[in-house]
């Protein structure tokens, strides 16, 4: 008992509770508007910006996230044997031409100095290409026949163009999709692969 | 002379379609023009309220489809401006009560005697979204620099490419400097990247759109208003002139600042 009477005593009043809850606030409250000064919050703009990228391709196909991950990571396969990719310089799109949608995926090409067979104006000559007129034939083959497999395309429709800056070059590839809008629903079911957010 | 039916939507909602439509036509009526504008979103018509002409409703759109009355009985000429009207939607019926074959003869006939006709559509893409694009030429899509307006017209400009006009041109809506400058609004760059449309024009958050629609007097009434500056440059590029784009700037001048601090706003005048 007598114990109990010694912690009573030693323990801090109601009073005493209060001003330390209030200089705590009061502190909280400081450090906060510190806090508040001199942290930079991360921009949402772009987080907006790459979501709604993400989401706009699947809305515009109706396939699904996984689908289109998994699109995706065959065309960076297929370009790999054609030219070097690096995976996160491949840029892949669906937009709406005329009636019917159209798929793009364009990938940068960084050469070091030595591998860019400049002439002496830094300009590149025909013989310089990444593709030769074989191979770009050839690519364009593959690109129907994998995309082809994921939805209806029109035949023929897959054009392929190189352009080359001082910097680096650029490979655009496109083709048609024969009907973006009723693409088959029971098709997108088969299809499983995980898909990590914001990567387009 | 024949005129040009232009289609005015969104997919989604409050974005300010009706505010654009009234807007865009007043200032080409401003401009000389003989202008229409049609609200086409039955059961939920707001474009008299806006234009202020509420209460000179006697016939509206849908009774004019159904041979009640007239065209010419149903369009109610404008309290500021010459040469514009406005047929009112039907506020107690639904949108199926008239088709897209309907609203386009309608449109055929008024395209004889006007220089522009503006369908402002329902938001959705429903048949009342179907009724107004199929009657149009052109079609201006309207959004606010936010994720779901943005996704929303792309699904719409995705139906109008569909429908074979051609690209609609972006009107961004509410557009703040302020937060664009800081990181927490997406650019004009980024929305034209993802809907890859045209941009018709760039209208800045305006508090005088507020007080206009109170007052039933399109903003474009008002010299002082950066929103009615906007959308005078809009009809400009809709006549084919080549107006730069409403450059948008943050003021942070210490008058700013006091103005801010003692609730300073300036009066909004509302004579046409």
């Amino acid at each position: 008992m007598d114990d109990l009477k010694e912690i009573a005593k030693k323990a801090p009043s109601i009073a005493e509770l209060r001003d330390k809850v209030k200089q705590s606030k009061t502190l909280d409250n400081v450090g906060g508007m510190v806090k508040q000064v001199f942290e930079r919050k991360e921009a949402s703009r772009q987080n907006a910006h790459s979501r709604l990228k993400a989401v706009m391709l699947q809305d515009r196909t109706t396939m699904t996230a996984d689908a289109l991950m998994d699109l995706r990571n065959h065309i960076i396969v297929l370009l790999a044997n054609f030219v070097p990719v690096d995976r996160r310089r491949l840029e892949m799109d669906i937009k709406q031409s005329g009636e019917s949608l159209v798929l793009t995926a364009n990938v940068r090409v960084d050469l070091e100095p030595q591998e860019r067979m400049a002439n002496g104006n830094g300009d590149f000559e025909e013989r310089d290409w990444l593709l030769s007129p074989k191979r770009t034939a050839a690519l364009r083959r593959d690109m129907l026949d994998t995309v082809g497999s994921y939805m209806p395309i029109f035949p023929d429709s897959a054009k392929v163009r190189e352009e080359h800056f001082s910097t680096h070059i650029m490979v655009y590839t496109s083709l048609r999709i024969a009907d973006g809008v009723g693409f088959d629903e029971n098709a997108q079911q088969e299809m499983s692969v995980s898909f990590r957010s914001g990567e387009f | 002379m024949q005129g040009e039916v232009y289609v005015v939507n969104s997919g989604k909602g409050g974005v300010g379609k009706t505010t654009a439509t009234a807007n865009v036509g007043s200032a080409l009526s401003l401009r000389g023009k003989r202008v229409v504008l049609i609200d086409a979103d039955i059961g939920l018509r707001n474009l008299d309220v806006i234009m202020g002409l509420e209460n000179r409703i006697v016939y509206d759109l849908v009774q004019v489809i159904e041979g009640v009355c007239q065209v010419q009985q149903a369009m109610i000429r404008d309290k500021l401006t010459e040469n514009l009207y406005v047929i009112p939607a039907a506020q107690t019926r639904d949108k199926s009560a008239i088709s897209s074959e309907q609203v386009k003869e309608l449109c055929n006939k008024l395209r004889e005697d006007f220089d522009y006709i503006f369908i402002d559509s329902p938001a959705g893409i429903e048949q009342g979204f179907k009724n107004a694009m199929e009657a149009a030429d052109k079609a201006i899509v309207v959004t606010t620099p936010d994720v779901a307006a943005i996704r929303d017209a792309d699904r719409v400009i995705g139906f109008i490419e569909a429908a074979g006009l051609t690209k609609p041109e972006l009107i961004i809506n509410r557009v703040r400097p302020g937060m664009v400058r800081r990181g927490d609004m997406m650019t004009t760059e980024d929305i034209l990247d993802l809907l890859s449309v045209p941009l018709l024009g760039i209208v800045p958050e305006d508090e005088h759109i507020v007080v206009s629609g109170n007052r039933g007097v399109p903003v474009v009434h008002d010299n002082r208003s950066s929103a009615g500056e906007a959308f005078r440059r809009v009809a400009a590029r809709i006549e084919g002139e080549d107006v730069p784009m409403l450059k948008l700037e943050v003021s942070y001048g210490i008058f700013t600042w006091i103005k801010k601090m003692v609730g300073f706003k300036r009066p909004m005048g509302a004579k046409a």
